[in-house]
């Protein structure tokens, strides 16, 4: 009886826990629109009279975004950590932090999502070979 | 690589915004949505190209975790996605990285670790509201109203009444007939009789139906024609049965009658 009652309890807690999360969550404003979600959720068939579960999505999209620029930052900085001679370059630097496709791909990787970059764009097939060996 | 400031994002004209198409317009608030949360996260700038494939993938996140949770639904025999369905979602978008209790499928739902991440991310954030207003969408939605089909909501209630009503109960109740199923050359096509009136066929045809009953159509394969005067056929090319090389099709006025079909020797 005891270990039922504990059983209910817990999931008593888990329901009241959600239950006044939800309720928080019409207070807080994802930062990805209301009317956005809702244009990609019909796009995709779903169907939800709540929008509570709405704002679930949209804030569990909003976290899954923040991982990502994180860990492209932890990348980032882990580069220019590597590369510091001077203290005077770290402090320029770390100014100037930019999300750069090499670490976003780093980054998007642990999510198990593949980023392949072309390094650089070639005006001809003669560019950047040597000027004696190019036909004129 | 042009670097994009995020407050250029952010002071985005409005204009701009209006001349784009629908599928661009969400695309371009996406992405200044985007831009906020990595300026939140501590970057002060970014390449262009990795802020559009950032928003790209945001977008891609959504819809798959609204498609999981609508065919976890439908798989249940609901139309309408609830909490569970949500969660499991979010689990399933998790289970890459792994989560606490990913091993555990009994585990209570409501106690899945990555809902109470995400509750944990929500009490821990300041709200960032998003920067520009949205053109407001009530004027559009009123001024294209849903065609509603009052049939269906009569007769079938499980159907949604913004589905297109049924077709003419007419156009799709025949007459028990025999059709010939497929090209089975080695067919005897008997001959029916026209039994409908001329007006009932010329209502129809001026309804650009087709009529029920319709003239059979034969097919004789050979190159000696049946000189008994024929009604409506087709003949194909051929030489010993087989149909080689030149594959003209010519119509002979040939006479509907117990045509056997018949292989030249």
């Amino acid at each position: 009886m005891n270990q039922n009652q504990g059983g209910n309890d817990a999931r008593h807690d888990d329901d009241s826990a959600l239950s006044d999360f939800l309720a928080s969550l019409m207070d807080y404003t994802p930062t990805i629109p209301d009317e956005l979600v809702e244009h990609y959720l019909a796009k995709s068939g779903f169907q939800c009279p709540d929008v509570r579960l709405i704002r679930l999505v949209a804030v569990a999209t909003q976290k899954f975004v923040a991982e990502v620029a994180s860990g492209a930052l932890q990348q980032c900085k882990a580069r220019q950590s590597a590369v510091v001679k001077d203290k005077r370059d770290k402090q320029q630097k770390d100014k100037r932090l930019i999300l750069t496709m090499e670490d976003l791909s780093k980054a998007l990787r642990e999510y198990g999502v593949n980023v392949k970059h072309q390094e650089y764009f070639a005006d001809s097939p003669s560019t950047g070979m040597d000027p004696a060996s190019r036909d004129e | 690589m042009s670097k994009v400031v995020f407050l250029q994002a952010r002071n985005m004209e409005s204009e701009t915004l209006e001349t784009l198409g629908p599928s661009d317009f969400s695309f371009a608030i996406t992405k200044v949505a985007v831009a906020q949360i990595c300026q939140t996260t501590g970057f002060r700038a970014a390449q262009s190209s990795a802020l559009e494939t950032l928003t790209r993938i945001t977008t891609l996140y959504l819809q798959t975790l609204a498609k999981s949770a609508s065919s976890r639904a439908a798989s249940s025999g609901r139309t309408q996605s609830n909490i569970f369905d949500v969660v499991h979602a979010l689990e399933h978008l998790s289970s890459d990285q792994g989560f606490a209790g990913a091993s555990n499928p009994n585990g209570c739902l409501l106690a899945s670790s990555p809902l109470l991440d995400l509750i944990k991310f929500v009490y821990s954030r300041r709200e960032i509201p998003f920067a520009k207003p949205l053109p407001r969408r009530s004027n559009l939605s009123q001024n294209l109203p849903l065609p509603q089909n009052p049939s269906n909501s009569k007769q079938s209630p499980h159907i949604p009444t913004w589905l297109p009503g049924f077709p003419d109960p007419s156009t799709y109740t025949e007459p028990k007939t025999d059709i010939p199923s497929g090209l089975n050359w080695n067919a005897e096509v008997e001959e029916r009789k026209h039994s409908g009136n001329e007006k009932e066929k010329k209502s129809r045809l001026g309804n650009m139906e087709l009529p029920k009953k319709r003239e059979r159509v034969t097919f004789r394969m050979g190159e000696a024609a049946e000189a008994k005067s024929p009604r409506l056929g087709f003949r194909v090319g051929m030489k010993n049965g087989v149909c080689r090389g030149g594959k003209r099709v010519s119509w002979q006025n040939h006479n509907l009658q117990n045509s056997k079909f018949k292989r030249p020797r």
